[in-house]
């Protein structure tokens, strides 16, 4: 408790306000993003979760300055990294930040990997482009990262190819990639989603011991609930692009104010013994291309009324914790 | 348990060994014999392939009636020594073969991956350029420009060179396509790889087993483009033997000397297969998943 207090107080790494992404298909426009703004403090772990084509991965791109081309573009908003705006700088700039300073682990390592090349000549391309290191101290570094992610015997396995490695070992050379350059700020696209449950933990415990160990920010992206309770100091919920409650993780599990962050919550396993059926959120995720009007969980809330019809604006339950209801006060 | 400098070599040294093992014999023994008939001709030919003897036409090969041991396998209508005549024609199938695919291949390669990895504007041009070129008999460009350049076994090879690209376009702009999508290319860039290193380094080796497969099948397509050329007086001019003109040259005759266009037909054959069979060796050999099976 005591030491998520203190992350409270820290200034912003990263600001972002109003952003928007949209993807122009031929069979419409997918408002993936639509106006999302978030703050993150300095060394804290910020989740993001929301259910598949929320748009969380989308958010985590946009950051990365990799949305995808040509469909895809930041149609609106800003994002202020140690107060600048990366949305503004050239592409020459934005290439010293990214993988430099921003950091990226994605979902699935084994598709992440080049599958003809060796991984330590993977990992040390980051050293080569961001630190400018000369090509005979490289293989050093490579051999010094993958200690840190806890790769057994390094020094054979930098000349190995992806397919030779395990799952879990593969995201360990993914993370090394991502440390390379000692990142302020690590961003996570569902880091063990890809992986088994035992494997998952490990990886969970490194990411975990590494972010303390190097004082790095991190943005955690995931669907999986109880990742976000072991690991994030604050979590933003996403549906449809849009973010429907904020707050302190403790508070969000103990007092969720938004219908939806309610709905994920009860269909958690509790731990009942015997057949008990899981509560599921009614209805389905609407049709990316043709989003309802207002709020966006109206047709699937049990809350709902005709003000609905209206986007809730975003207010203060209290002093951190922020919900997008018309009736969070009622429920 | 880290191995010496000593125990790598070794390694180094068992895996060439292993390579070299899993070479298809076959395969090699078909280009090795290719090559040697090709850079050896005037030692390997029993006869001058391009000396007339009227009164030794049309001999059969020596097994059948009337056919004798000096022409083994017989002699076309103006009496030249079929054997002497596929032993020369080899050098301009390997390069009309070799140099045809070469720079179809890495011209269309090229295109390829430029159009997939960059889309948009580039691809609609590159893409435009190959629906025209497809859109168009290959047989008529080739006529067109050898019309204007004359024919000449180099002019043969810039033909095969500018209509033959195509095929690897396509193909290899929707690999590469695929592949820009794929996270590790995601990766590569921001590990600050610049744009044509993503292509060099990350997006070409993934496309080049495509590339070698359809290389290795299209030798067999430009010798057969070369005899094409040839039947129509547009190839390499006779009386230098070709394959091609051969075969051209027997059709007229194969209802009673059916030896004039059948064995340089096989010679083409087996060209194609030896390049096929290597092609699938190599393909293998480009990709390190592979090697396991070793």
């Amino acid at each position: 408790m005591s030491e998520k207090s203190m992350v409270a107080d820290r200034e912003n790494i990263l600001e972002v306000k109003d952003l928007q992404i949209h993807f122009f298909t031929d069979r419409g426009v997918i408002r993936a993003v639509e106006g999302v703004d978030f703050s993150v403090r300095k060394q804290e772990v910020w989740g993001l979760v929301g259910e598949s084509a929320s748009g969380k991965s989308v958010i985590g791109q946009a950051l990365m300055g990799v949305v995808a081309k040509p469909a895809g573009h930041i149609v609106s908003g800003e994002i202020f990294f140690k107060g600048e705006d990366i949305l503004k700088k050239s592409p020459k700039e934005v290439e010293k930040i990214r993988g430099n300073e921003i950091a990226f682990i994605p979902q699935d390592p084994t598709t992440a990997l080049n599958p003809l090349l060796r991984i330590g000549f993977q990992i040390g391309e980051a050293f080569k482009y961001h630190r400018g290191l000369k090509t005979a101290s490289i293989p050093a570094e490579i051999v010094k990262v993958m200690k840190v992610v806890n790769i057994p015997s390094p020094e054979q396995r930098v000349n190995d190819y992806p397919h030779q490695l395990s799952g879990g070992l593969k995201q360990r050379v993914i993370i090394a990639t991502a440390l390379s350059c000692q990142p302020e700020l690590l961003i996570a696209d569902e880091p063990t989603s890809a992986l088994d449950v035992t494997i998952q933990m490990q990886i969970i415990k490194l990411i975990r011991e590494i972010q303390g160990r190097f004082q790095m920010t991190m943005i955690l992206i995931t669907h999986n609930l109880g990742l976000v309770a072991k690991m994030c100091h604050r979590v933003a919920v996403l549906y449809c692009g849009r973010i429907v409650e904020e707050a302190p993780v403790r508070d969000l599990f103990r007092e969720p104010r938004h219908p939806y962050t309610r709905g994920l919550l009860s269909s958690l396993p509790k731990g009942e013994k015997g057949d008990v059926e899981l509560y599921t959120i009614p209805g389905q995720l609407p049709n990316p291309l043709y989003h309802p009007p207002g709020c966006t969980f109206s047709p699937r809330c049990p809350y709902a009324f005709e003000k609905c019809q209206e986007i809730p604006a975003m207010e203060w339950s209290s002093e951190d914790h922020r919900v997008r209801c018309w009736r969070w006060k009622e429920i | 348990m880290r191995p010496g400098q000593g125990t790598q070599r070794k390694e180094r040294i068992l895996k060439l060994k292993k390579t070299f093992r899993r070479i298809p014999k076959v395969a090699a023994a078909i280009i090795l014999l290719l090559l040697i008939c090709a850079l050896f001709s005037p030692w390997i030919a029993p006869h001058d392939p391009i000396e007339q003897n009227l009164a030794n036409a049309l001999k059969p090969p020596f097994w059948e009636n009337g056919g004798t041991p000096n022409h083994i396998l017989g002699t076309d209508n103006l009496g030249r020594d079929i054997l002497s005549r596929i032993v020369y024609g080899a050098r301009v199938s390997i390069i009309v073969g070799f140099a045809g695919v070469l720079i179809s291949g890495i011209f269309g390669t090229f295109l390829g991956v430029l159009a997939g990895y960059f889309g948009g504007k580039i691809d609609a041009v590159i893409m435009r350029v190959t629906d025209m070129m497809l859109s168009l008999p290959y047989i008529l460009i080739a006529i067109a420009i050898i019309g204007a350049i004359g024919p000449s076994l180099t002019n043969i090879i810039i033909v095969l060179g500018i209509t033959q690209w195509v095929g690897y376009t396509r193909i290899i702009r929707f690999e590469a396509m695929s592949l820009s999508k794929s996270e590790f290319i995601e990766m590569a860039i921001i590990s600050g790889n610049r744009w044509w290193r993503i292509l060099l380094v990350h997006i070409l080796p993934n496309v080049l087993n495509t590339a070698v497969v359809l290389a290795t099948l299209d030798v067999g397509k430009m010798i057969i483009f070369e005899a094409a050329m040839s039947f129509l007086g547009l190839g390499v001019k006779p009386p230098t033997p070709t394959w091609g003109g051969m075969l051209a040259d027997g059709r007229v005759y194969l209802t009673f000397a059916w030896w004039i266009a059948t064995f340089p037909g096989i010679a083409i054959a087996i060209t194609v297969l030896g390049g096929n069979l290597l092609g699938d060796w190599l393909r293998d050999e480009l990709d390190p998943r592979h090697q396991l099976k070793a």
